[in-house]
């Protein structure tokens, strides 16, 4: 099995010819992170199509120092947050925390060896309100502080924290429902 | 108030640091009432398993062929070349000699650039489903790694892989399939097989086949080989060649994701359990090691609660949780 160091000073040397191992070794990873935030397989589908363009288009003047993994993973970050800004969604409408509910289409199927409580958990984050579930992205898998995220989708900090409040209420439901059917 | 403000500690004590003062208010909160301390363990144990979030099944191959048709006019200029020159040799007949063999030459050139046009996968970080131009479906348990021609232009369709690989291969009864590693090579029509090659510096090589037969022989020695079956399994060690009475086809769980326990010892069907849920499982407290334990179905895409709570039952035993993803069995009896 290659390693990644090694994948990575081949994608130096030849970044053509290395290209394809690149992506095939990292897609699946890319569309995880983005999937995570932004909870649309084929949205995420689009983001991860953009983010490996432009890693083919940078390929032969790019300088990176850490590691293959690390770079795609701030490019993801970065795209994902600038998809988000592209909707221009009027955020300030729903910072009600008694947010109407729209249930979302089930995602795609969950990994195996995911317990059953997880299962309940993964299926209450994606019943989450869309713009809910995005802030909620942003605060457990990106590790963004309610200021950052504030600041990056121009909105009050007030309502990042509302939402937060309802997301953690949907999960601890979810997790007493769990506890009950156990 | 003064819940709604509790509530915004907990959750900032998720994510970040508390001050001092809140975290006396959050400890003072918690110690109030024993309804307060099983509602903080409700946040935290939600936002803990809620990290595992995640989805799988991303079509891989998919989004590559879509991805090349935006990169393409940089990245194709072989097969421009060669559509150009086909109308050119059927126009002129008379001197079609001197061009045919232009179109050797230059088709020479083409078979040699194709051969460089070998894909390789590794499964680095989890397993990994990919369809092959002739339909063939592949599954790289996580550590493999395969690589093919992105069209199989030559009389027998050849793979080279390392690891664990499973294969679902399209019927062409005009071009073999052949599967190869380090010390084997397979042979087949159209069947579906998994090869294990992950232990080949011990010389060892299984091959497993759930549907048809399999052509199985050794790459250093042609006449050592062995035609398996469907529902039999075979193994190359060392220089010998031979079926394996008992098969055991929960080695390749990682893709049935099918469990079956027909008279095995405790102890052997404990292993099989911990390597597909990829957990920890501790029989040394427990009298029902050697014990034969059969169940009586097979587990398909069973949580591996289910197959605990059986084996509870099935050997009398106890079965404590120590930790994420660590178990302990104690007690029981041979039945």
């Amino acid at each position: 099995m290659e390693g990644e160091e090694k994948l990575l000073a081949r994608f130096q040397e030849d970044p053509e010819k290395a290209f394809p191992d690149v992506f095939r070794a990292y897609y699946s990873t890319v569309c995880d992170q983005v999937y995570r935030v932004l909870g649309n397989p084929s949205e995420v589908e689009d983001v991860a199509q953009d983010i490996f363009y432009e890693l083919y288009q940078k390929k032969d003047q790019l300088m990176i120092r850490s590691s293959l993994r690390a770079y795609l993973k701030r490019m993801a970050r970065t795209r994902t947050l600038n998809h988000i800004r592209d909707k221009k969604w009027k955020w300030k409408e729903d910072e009600s925390v008694l947010d109407h509910v729209q249930d979302r289409d089930a995602p795609v199927e969950m990994k195996m060896d995911a317990g059953k409580l997880r299962e309940y958990l993964h299926a209450a984050i994606d019943r989450l309100p869309p713009k809910c579930r995005i802030i909620f992205g942003l605060k457990r898998f990106e590790g963004m502080s309610n200021r950052e995220i504030a600041d990056q989708l121009g909105i009050s900090v007030k309502t990042v924290e509302n939402q937060m409040t309802t997301a953690l209420k949907r999960l601890t439901s979810a997790y007493r429902q769990y506890r009950e059917d156990e | 108030m003064e819940n709604l403000d509790i509530e915004q500690i907990i959750l900032k004590s998720l994510a970040e640091k508390l001050s001092e003062d809140e975290v006396q208010r959050l400890e003072s909160w918690r110690g109030a009432h024993p309804g307060n301390e099983a509602e903080y363990q409700a946040y935290l144990t939600s936002w803990d398993h809620a990290g595992h979030y995640s989805a799988s099944g991303w079509n891989t191959e998919r989004a590559w062929l879509k991805l090349q048709d935006r990169i393409a006019p940089e990245n194709q200029p072989v097969k421009v070349h060669f559509v150009k020159r086909i109308p050119l040799l059927r126009r002129i007949g008379s001197v079609a000699a001197v061009f045919l063999l232009l179109a050797t030459i230059t088709y020479g050139v083409f078979e040699l650039t194709q051969k460089k046009a070998f894909q390789s996968v590794s499964a680095l970080e989890q397993d990994l489903e990919l369809n092959l131009a002739d339909g063939t479906m592949v599954h790289l348990k996580q550590g493999a790694t395969l690589q093919y021609p992105e069209e199989f232009k030559r009389k027998a369709r050849m793979v080279e892989m390392t690891g664990q690989v499973y294969f679902d291969v399209a019927r062409d009864e005009q071009k073999p399939f052949v599967v190869t590693t380090n010390r084997t090579k397979v042979t087949v029509l159209g069947t579906a097989f998994a090869v294990d090659a992950s232990d080949e510096q011990n010389l060892v090589t299984n091959l497993y086949v759930t549907e048809g037969s399999v052509a199985f022989q050794s790459k250093r020695n042609d006449d050592v080989k062995l035609t398996v079956q469907a529902g039999q399994q075979a193994r190359l060690e060392g220089n010998q060649l031979r079926p394996i009475k008992n098969p055991e086809f929960n080695d390749i769980a990682w893709h049935t994701n099918t469990l079956e326990f027909r008279n095995m010892r405790t102890e052997d069907a404990v292993q099989d359990i911990s390597a597909y849920y990829h957990v920890e499982i501790d029989l040394s407290g427990s009298l029902v090691r050697d014990c034969a334990i059969t169940a009586p179905l097979p587990f398909q895409d069973a949580p591996l609660d289910d197959v605990l709570e059986i084996m509870k039952v099935l050997l009398d035993v106890d079965i404590k949780k120590t930790g994420p993803g660590r178990y302990v069995v104690e007690g029981g009896k041979c039945k």
